[in-house]
C-alpha cells in the first residue's frame, strides 16, 4: 500500500470511528513556557487510533518522506538539525546513525529505550500513553536509515496500559502495511517487537538493555566497540531514546522545522512541589525560571533548598552563585547540555527534583546521604568502585551525620568519588559522586557544622 | 602498507621499552607478554575483558585519568607507563575496596597460598586499610554437589559469571543482592541442578579467591590436575575416558575405540567385565549417578571397525631380541603385545589348552562371550605374538637356555584355597577356581541339587551362578561380611539374586557335615562383627548360641586364591606367596625377569592386570635397550569446543537403564546376560558426562612472583 492510499483509507475509516481513547480534538492546555516537538500531538491525537494519527497529525508522512529521499539524506537532515540524543548523554544522533549505517553486517537491529529508568522521569509513560505512533514512526525511520529489519521497543514493564496500547498499535500498523514486507510499497521491510522490560536504574543503560534482550542479566558492559558497531548478538545495533525518535519523526514530517528540533527537552518536575508535571521546554531556559513558570510562584515563595537536576546521579543546584569549577551550580544555570556538563553533571533524564524547606530546612549532608543511599541500592554490583564506593560513602556520610567523622574522612570521600568517576563502567557509577560533590560545593557550611561543631544545622 | 606483518602488528612503548603486539591485544597482555608485570584480578586469559577491579590501571599519554589496561586495546605509537606514584595509589585504593568485605584471616582458608587475591595484596603491600572493613556475615552455601560457595570471600570479580555465560554458554550464575551485600547465585536462588548447571567446574577453576571451591576431599591425590578428571586418573591404565565418552556423543565410534586402544589391547573384554573403578570416582556420581563408562566402552568396541588404529599399531623394526612370557592372561598378553610392537620377538607360553587366563577359565561365558576373547587375542597374534598353548613352563633357566633374553612372568593366581575346618576334605567339597575351570573347559562337573558357596566376592558369584547353570536347584551363598560390605559389585549381587541365589551374609562356617565321606551340609555361626585388627589380621565376633546348618550335597570354596609358582622359577616371594618386585625397576629378584598381573598383586582385576602388563613391557623394553615408550597416538586429535550451551534438565538426566536379561531356564544356558547398549542409549548416556577434562584447558594466571 502506498502512502496516498494509506491516507485515503485511513480518512475513510476514521469518519465512522468513535474515539478509541481520550477525547478527540480536545483543547490542550499548553503552558506559555512550553515548546512541544516530541509531545506535539499530546492531547490532540487519539492514541488508540492510527487513523487519527495519519489524518490529523500527518502521521507516517515522515516515514514516507524518508523512504523517498534515501538513507543518507535522512541522516544529513538530522545532522543539519544538530539533533542530540535525549536519553541523557546527548550524543549526536546523526553520528550514531551513520556509524551504524556504515557498519557492515548481515543483520542490524534498532532498540528503542523506553525504560524511564530514573525513578522520577515520566517521559516514556507520557509519550507512549499519549502518542505512541510518533515514536513508532521515528523507530521505522531509524531502521530504514541504518538498514535494520528488526526493532525492539523496550518498555518499562510497569507501564501496562502503554504496552497494551503499543501492541494494539503494532497490529494496526501491520494491517495498514506499515510493518512487514515492503512497507509503503518500498523495498523496506521491517518488524517491531514490544519488550516489557523489568525496570531498574541500570536497565535503561544501553549495554545493559542489550544484555536483557539477549536473555542475560542487566549488567552494563565495557566494549571495545560501540553498540552501533557491535551490539545485540554482536550485530550493529542502533539504540535510541524514545524522545529522540519522536523528534526524528517530527523532523522528517517537516513540521518541527530545522531550528526547533534540536532545542527542546522533555522535563519532569517533582519532589517538594504542588503538582508534578512532565512538560517539554525550550533548551536554554534556566532551572529556576522553569520552576517559577511551572509553579507560578517565585523561588523565594517556593522555599527551595536545592534542585537535583538530571535524575538520581544529577548534581544539586541552588540559589546563589557557587564558585565555578566545582560540581553543582546555581539555579540560574540554563538547561542546555553544555551548561549542565559545565556544572559537572549530565542532562540524564532532565528531571528537576525539588528539595524544599528553604535554605535551612534540610541538612545537605542528609540530602547527599539519601542520594548516595539510593545509588548504593541501585548499583548493579559489577564495578568495584561503584559497588563498594557507594557503600563506603553512605557509611561515611552516616558518620558525618553522627558527627563521628574527621577532615581526613572528607579527603577519602573525595578520592572515592574520583575512583567512581574514572573507574566505573556506566553512567550510574561515573556520576554517583555528583550529588555529594555538589552538596559539598553548595552547602559546605552544613558539612562543617557536623565536622567541626558536632551539630546538625537543620536541627537548631 | 606493503608488509603483511605490519598491518596486524602494533608497536608501542611500555615503561620506555619498545613492545610489539598484535592489533586488538589489550595493553595488559602486551605488557605481560613482554615480561612487564601489571597486577590484574578481574581479567582472565580465557574470559572476555571486564574492567571492574581497577588493579590494572596504567597511564597512557594523551588519555585522561588512569585507564584500565585490560580493556584498552593497543594502538600504534601508544606510550604507556605501568608504574607511578599515582598508579600505585589508585591500585591500592582499588585493593582496599576489594578487601573491604573480605575476611581478614587468610591462614584458615583452603586457598591459602594458591589465592590470586592474596598474592596481589602482597604485591601491592596493602596491609592497612583506610576504608572500613566489615564482615558480610552471609551464609556459606554447601547445598550443591561438587562445589562450595562462600560469599564472604567473594570479591565480585565476575570471572565465574563470565565463565558460566561466555565461556561455557550455560548461563546460570547471576549477581545477586542481599541487603547491602552482593553475592553470586542462580537466578531464582534455586539449586545449581535446578538452574541448568552443567557442573563443568569452570567457575571454580577461574575464581581467583577461595569463594568457589571444590568440595573438600573430592579432588584426590597430590596431582590436582589429575584429580580433576577422576575417571581417567582412577583408571589403572589411564584411559582417556572423557575423550572417548565425548567421541561416542559425537557419533565417532571408531575414534572412541581408538582412544581406548591407545592404552589397552582389550577394549571389548573390558566393556564386559571391567570392575570400573572409574565409575566409583566419576564426578557425575555426586550429581546423581555415575556415567556408565564400562557400557560405553563396550559400545565403542562393538562399533569399532579398526580403521583408525589397526595400521598404526604395527611392530617397529625387529630388534632381534627374544622375549618369553609365562601365562596368557590379560597381564601376559598385554605385555607381549606391547613388547612385540617395540620390535621384539615374543612367545607366550600357556599351560592350558587356550589363551586368555582367567578371562577364559575363570569368568563364565554368560558374562564374557568366548568370541569376544577370541577376537581380541586374534589382534594380538596378528601383530606377530606367538602363543604356545598346552605348554607349562617349569623353569626359567630352561627359557634362558633356549635363547630368550628376558622373561615376563604373568601366571596369575590359580591355586584355590579351602578353609581348615573339619570335613573340608569330604567328597563334594570343591574349590571355586577349579570348579570354574572345569566348567569352562567343558569337563564333567558333579554338581548336586543343593549347593552352598562359601565366599562373598565376584568369584563366589561366578561359582554360584555357574552352579545354577550346571543344574543346581538351590544355591546358598554364605559370607563373613554383612550385606553392605560384601566385596562383590552391586550388579553382580542383584543379578545373582535374580537368578535365585540366596545370600546369607554374616555367616562363618564351623565344619562340613558329612556322611560316608560325602558332604551333607555346612554348619554355621552367625557373625556379630567382622573386622581387621591393627595388624591387619581378620577378627570375627560370633553370636553365642547361633549354631545352625544348611543342607548341601555340593560345597564350593571361593575364598581367594594364590599363585602357583613352580619351584624351578627360583623367584623371591612375599609373605603372601606373591612374586616380589623391585619398586623402582619393576624387576623380580632375577635379572631379566619381570612379572605382572595377579601373580604380583594377588587376584585383582582385568584392568589392573593390563596396567601391570604395560608396566612390565616398559621395564622389559628398557632392559632390552629400548626407549620404554609404548604409547602411540592413534586417535584423531580434535579441537574441543569450550562452549557447552544451556543445560536445563541436564543434572536430572538418569543413568542408562540396566539391560540385564536373565533367561527363564538357566540350566545349561551360558548365553550372555547383559545386552549391548543401543546407539540412542549410548548417545544419551555420553551426553550426561560433565566433561571434567574441559576444565584443564582453562589457563592458570601467572602470579607476580613468576615475572
Ligand atoms: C572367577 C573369576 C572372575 C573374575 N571376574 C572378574 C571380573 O569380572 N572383572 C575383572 O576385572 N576381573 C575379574 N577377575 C580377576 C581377573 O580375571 C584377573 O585379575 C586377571 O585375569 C589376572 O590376569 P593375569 O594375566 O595376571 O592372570 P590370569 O588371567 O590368571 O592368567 C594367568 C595364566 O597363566 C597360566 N599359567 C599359570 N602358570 C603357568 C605356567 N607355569 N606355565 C604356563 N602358563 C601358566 C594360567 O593357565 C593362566 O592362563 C576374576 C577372576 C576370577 C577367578
Ligand atoms: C544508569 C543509566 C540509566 C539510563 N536510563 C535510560 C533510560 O531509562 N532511557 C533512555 O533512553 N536512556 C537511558 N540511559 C542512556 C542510554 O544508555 C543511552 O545513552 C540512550 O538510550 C541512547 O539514546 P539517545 O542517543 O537517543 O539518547 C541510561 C544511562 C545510564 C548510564
Ligand atoms: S557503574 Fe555501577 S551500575 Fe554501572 S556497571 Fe558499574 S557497578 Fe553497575
Ligand atoms: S565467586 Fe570467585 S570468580 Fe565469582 S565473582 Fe566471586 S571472587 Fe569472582
Ligand atoms: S563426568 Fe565424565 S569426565 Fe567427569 S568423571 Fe565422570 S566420566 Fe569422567
Ligand atoms: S584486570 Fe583490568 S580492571 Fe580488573
Amino acid at each position: 500500500m502506498d502512502y496516498d492510499r494509506l491516507k485515503a483509507e485511513a480518512t475513510a475509516r476514521r469518519a465512522g470511528q468513535e474515539p478509541v481513547c481520550g477525547a478527540r480534538g480536545a483543547v490542550v492546555d499548553v503552558g506559555a513556557f512550553e515548546r512541544r516537538v516530541a509531545l506535539r500531538n499530546l492531547g490532540r491525537v487519539d492514541p488508540g487510533s492510527i487513523e487519527d494519527y495519519i489524518v490529523t497529525c500527518d502521521g507516517y508522512s515522515g516515514l514516507h518522506r524518508a523512504l523517498s529521499i534515501g538513507r543518507e539524506a535522512v541522516i544529513a537532515e538530522l545532522e543539519k538539525a544538530g539533533l542530540r540524543g535525549r536519553g541523557g548523554a546527548g550524543y549526536l544522533t546523526a553520528l550514531k546513525w551513520r556509524t551504524c549505517r556504515e557498519a557492515e553486517a548481515d543483520e542490524k537491529f534498532v532498540v528503542c529505550d523506553a525504560i524511564d529508568a530514573h525513578p522520577w522521569t515520566r517521559t516514556a509513560q507520557t509519550l507512549l500513553g499519549g502518542d505512541p505512533h510518533s515514536v513508532l514512526e521515528g523507530l521505522l525511520i531509524g531502521a530504514y536509515a541504518v538498514g535494520a529489519a528488526q526493532c525492539f521497543l523496550c518498555v518499562n514493564a510497569d507501564y501496562r496500559e502503554q504496552i497494551a496500547l503499543l501492541r494494539d498499535a503494532l497490529d494496526r500498523m501491520r494491517d495498514c502495511g506499515l510493518l512487514g514486507h515492503g512497507i509503503l510499497s518500498s523495498e523496506f521491510s521491517c518488524d517491531v517487537e514490544v519488550c516489557a522490560t523489568a525496570g531498574s536504574l541500570v536497565a535503561g543503560e544501553e549495554t545493559a538493555l542489550i544484555r536483557i534482550l539477549e536473555g542475560k542479566q542487566a549488567l552494563p558492559y565495557l566494549r571495545f566497540e560501540y553498540p552501533a558497531v557491535q551490539g545485540l548478538h554482536e550485530k550493529p545495533t542502533l539504540v535510541n531514546n524514545l524522545e529522540t525518535l519522536a523528534v526524528v519523526s517530527a523532523l522528517l514530517q517537516g513540521r518541527a522545522g530545522a531550528p526547533m528540533a534540536g532545542d527542546t527537552k522533555i522535563v519532569t518536575i517533582c519532589g517538594d512541589v504542588e503538582r508534578e508535571m512532565t512538560v517539554e521546554v525550550p533548551l536554554g531556559m534556566s532551572i529556576g525560571a522553569l520552576l517559577e513558570a511551572a509553579e507560578g510562584a517565585s523561588l523565594g515563595e517556593l522555599g527551595v533548598k536545592a534542585v537535583q537536576f538530571g535524575g538520581p546521579t544529577g548534581a544539586f543546584f541552588a540559589a546563589g552563585s557557587p564558585a565555578s569549577g566545582g560540581v553543582g551550580g546555581s539555579l540560574d544555570t540554563p538547561i542546555t547540555f553544555e551548561h549542565i556538563e559545565a556544572a559537572g553533571s549530565v542532562m540524564g533524564s532532565a528531571t528537576l527534583r525539588v528539595v524544599g524547606g528553604g535554605p535551612d530546612g534540610v541538612c545537605a549532608v542528609q540530602m547527599a546521604r539519601d542520594a548516595m543511599a539510593y545509588l548504593q541500592e541501585q548499583s548493579c554490583g559489577k564495578c568495584t568502585s561503584c559497588r563498594e564506593g557507594t557503600l563506603q560513602l553512605v557509611d561515611m556520610l552516616d558518620d558525618i551525620l553522627d558527627s563521628r567523622a574527621t577532615a581526613e574522612d572528607l579527603e577519602l570521600m573525595l578520592e572515592l568519588c574520583e575512583a567512581m568517576r574514572t573507574g566505573s563502567i556506566c553512567g550510574l557509577g561515573k556520576n554517583a559522586g555528583a550529588p555529594l560533590l555538589s552538596a559539598l560545593t553548595l552547602f559546605g557550611d552544613d558539612f562543617d557544622a557536623h565536622l567541626h561543631d558536632g551539630h546538625c544545622p537543620a536541627k537548631e | 602498507m606493503t608488509d603483511q606483518s605490519t598491518e596486524s602488528t602494533v608497536t608501542l612503548t611500555i615503561d620506555g621499552r619498545r613492545v610489539e603486539a598484535e592489533a586488538g591485544t589489550s595493553v595488559l597482555y602486551a605488557a605481560l607478554d613482554a615480561g612487564i608485570y601489571v597486577p590484574h584480578l578481574c581479567d582472565h586469559p580465557d574470559l572476555p575483558p571486564y574492567g571492574v577491579c581497577r588493579l590494572c590501571v596504567v597511564e597512557i599519554e594523551g588519555v585522561e585519568g588512569l585507564p584500565s589496561s585490560c580493556v584498552t586495546p593497543v594502538a600504534e605509537g601508544m606510550v604507556v607507563q605501568t608504574q607511578s606514584e599515582q598508579i600505585t595509589q589508585a591500585r591500592r585504593l582499588a585493593m582496599e575496596l576489594l578487601l573491604a568485605g573480605h575476611p581478614v584471616d587468610c591462614g584458615i582458608c583452603q586457598k591459602y597460598l594458591n589465592c590470586e587475591l592474596q598474592s596481589l595484596k602482597q604485591y601491592l603491600g596493602v596491609e592497612e586499610s583506610r576504608v572500613k572493613r566489615r564482615s558480610k556475615l552471609l551464609p556459606v552455601n554447601n547445598s550443591n554437589p561438587l562445589f562450595v560457595y562462600d560469599p564472604n570471600k567473594c570479591v565480585l570479580c565476575g570471572r565465574c559469571v563470565r565463565a558460566c555465560w561466555e565461556l561455557r554458554g550455560v548461563g546460570v550464575l547471576y549477581y545477586k543482592k542481599q541487603g547491602k551485600e552482593f553475592h553470586i547465585f542462580t537466578r531464582e536462588g534455586a539449586s545449581l541442578a535446578e538452574s541448568g548447571c552443567r557442573f563443568c567446574g569452570a567457575c571454580a577453576e577461574v575464581c581467583p579467591t577461595g569463594a568457589i571451591q571444590d568440595k573438600e576431599g573430592l579432588i584426590k591425590g597430590d596431582n590436582r590436575k589429575a584429580g580433576l578428571v577422576p575417571c581417567k586418573s582412577s583408571c589403572p591404565a589411564e584411559i582417556d575416558v572423557p575423550l572417548y565418552v565425548r567421541l561416542v556423543k559425537e557419533g565417532d565410534y571408531p575414534a572412541a575405540a581408538a582412544v581406548i586402544r591407545e592404552k589397552v589391547p582389550f577394549p571389548w573384554v573390558l566393556g564386559y567385565v571391567c570392575d570400573h573403578p572409574c565409575e566409583t570416582e566419576c564426578r557425575r556420581g555426586e550429581v546423581n549417578e555415575p556415567i556408565s563408562i564400562r557400557e560405553l566402552k563396550r559400545f565403542a568396541a562393538e562399533h569399532d571397525d579398526g580403521s583408525l588404529w589397526r595400521d598404526k599399531m604395527t611392530p617397529k623394526d625387529p630388534t632381534e631380541k627374544r622375549v618369553a612370557v609365562v601365562g596368557s592372561g590379560p597381564a601376559g598378553l598385554t605385555a607381549a603385545y606391547y613388547l612385540r610392537l617395540q620390535g621384539h620377538d615374543v612367545t607366550v607360553f600357556e599351560s592350558l589348552p587356550a589363551a586368555g587366563g582367567m578371562l577364559r577359565y575363570g569368568i563364565p561365558e554368560y558374562r564374557l562371550p568366548r568370541s569376544v576373547i577370541d577376537s581380541e587375542i586374534k589382534e594380538i597374534e596378528a601383530v606377530g605374538v606367538k602363543i604356545e598353548t598346552g605348554t607349562r613352563v617349569e623353569s626359567l633357566d630352561a627359557l634362558f637356555e633356549q635363547g630368550y633374553e628376558g622373561v615376563v612372568v604373568a601366571l596369575g593366581t590359580h591355586k584355590g584355597q579351602k578353609l581348615r575346618v573339619p570335613g573340608a576334605n569330604s567328597a563334594g567339597v570343591l574349590i571355586g577356581t577349579d570348579f570354574l575351570r572345569d566348567v569352562n573347559l567343558g569337563n564333567e562337573v558333579a554338581v548336586g541339587k543343593r549347593v552352598v558357596v562359601l565366599g562373598g566376592g565376584n568369584v563366589a558369584f561366578d561359582c554360584a551362578r555357574a552352579a545354577r547353570r550346571m543344574g543346581a536347584e538351590e544355591v546358598n551363598m554364605a559370607c563373613l561380611e554383612c550385606r553392605e560390605e560384601m566385596p562383590a559389585g552391586p550388579d553382580e549381587i542383584r543379578e545373582g539374586e535374580e537368578e535365585g541365589i540366596v545370600i546369607k551374609p554374616s555367616h562363618t562356617s564351623t565344619r562340613m557335615l558329612s556322611e560316608d565321606g560325602r558332604v551333607t551340609g555346612v554348619e554355621f555361626l552367625d557373625v556379630e562383627a567382622f573386622f581387621f585388627d591393627e595388624d591387619g589380621a581378620p577378627q570375627i565376633d560370633v553370636v553365642e548360641g547361633s549354631l545352625h546348618a544348611l543342607e548341601a550335597d555340593t560345597v564350593i570354596f571361593a575364598i581367594g586364591q594364590r599363585p602357583d609358582i613352580p619351584e624351578g622359577f627360583d623367584l623371591d616371594k612375599t609373605d603372601g606367596g606373591l612374586i616380589e618386585l623391585d619398586e623402582f625397576t619393576g624387576s623380580t629378584s632375577r635379572e631379566g625377569v619381570f612379572a605382572a598381573g595377579d601373580a604380583v598383586s594377588g587376584t585383582a582385576s582385568v584392568i589392573k592386570a593390563i596396567a601391570s602388563g604395560r608396566k612390565a613391557a616398559v621395564a622389559m623394553d628398557k632392559y632390552l635397550g629400548g626407549s620404554g615408550r609404548i604409547d602411540r597416538k592413534v586417535a584423531p586429535q580434535v579441537e574441543v569446543p569450550a562452549c557447552l550451551g544451556p543445560g536445563p534438565g541436564f543434572a536430572a538426566l538418569g543413568r542408562a537403564a540396566d539391560r540385564c536379561v536373565i533367561p527363564d531356564d538357566l540350566t545349561g544356558n551360558f548365553c550372555e546376560v547383559v545386552e549391548s547398549m543401543g546407539e540412542d542409549d549410548a548417545r544419551e548416556e555420553s551426553t550426561r558426562c560433565l566433561q571434567c577434562d574441559l576444565r584443564l584447558k582453562i589457563k592458570t594466571v601467572d602470579f607476580w612472583g613468576s615475572f
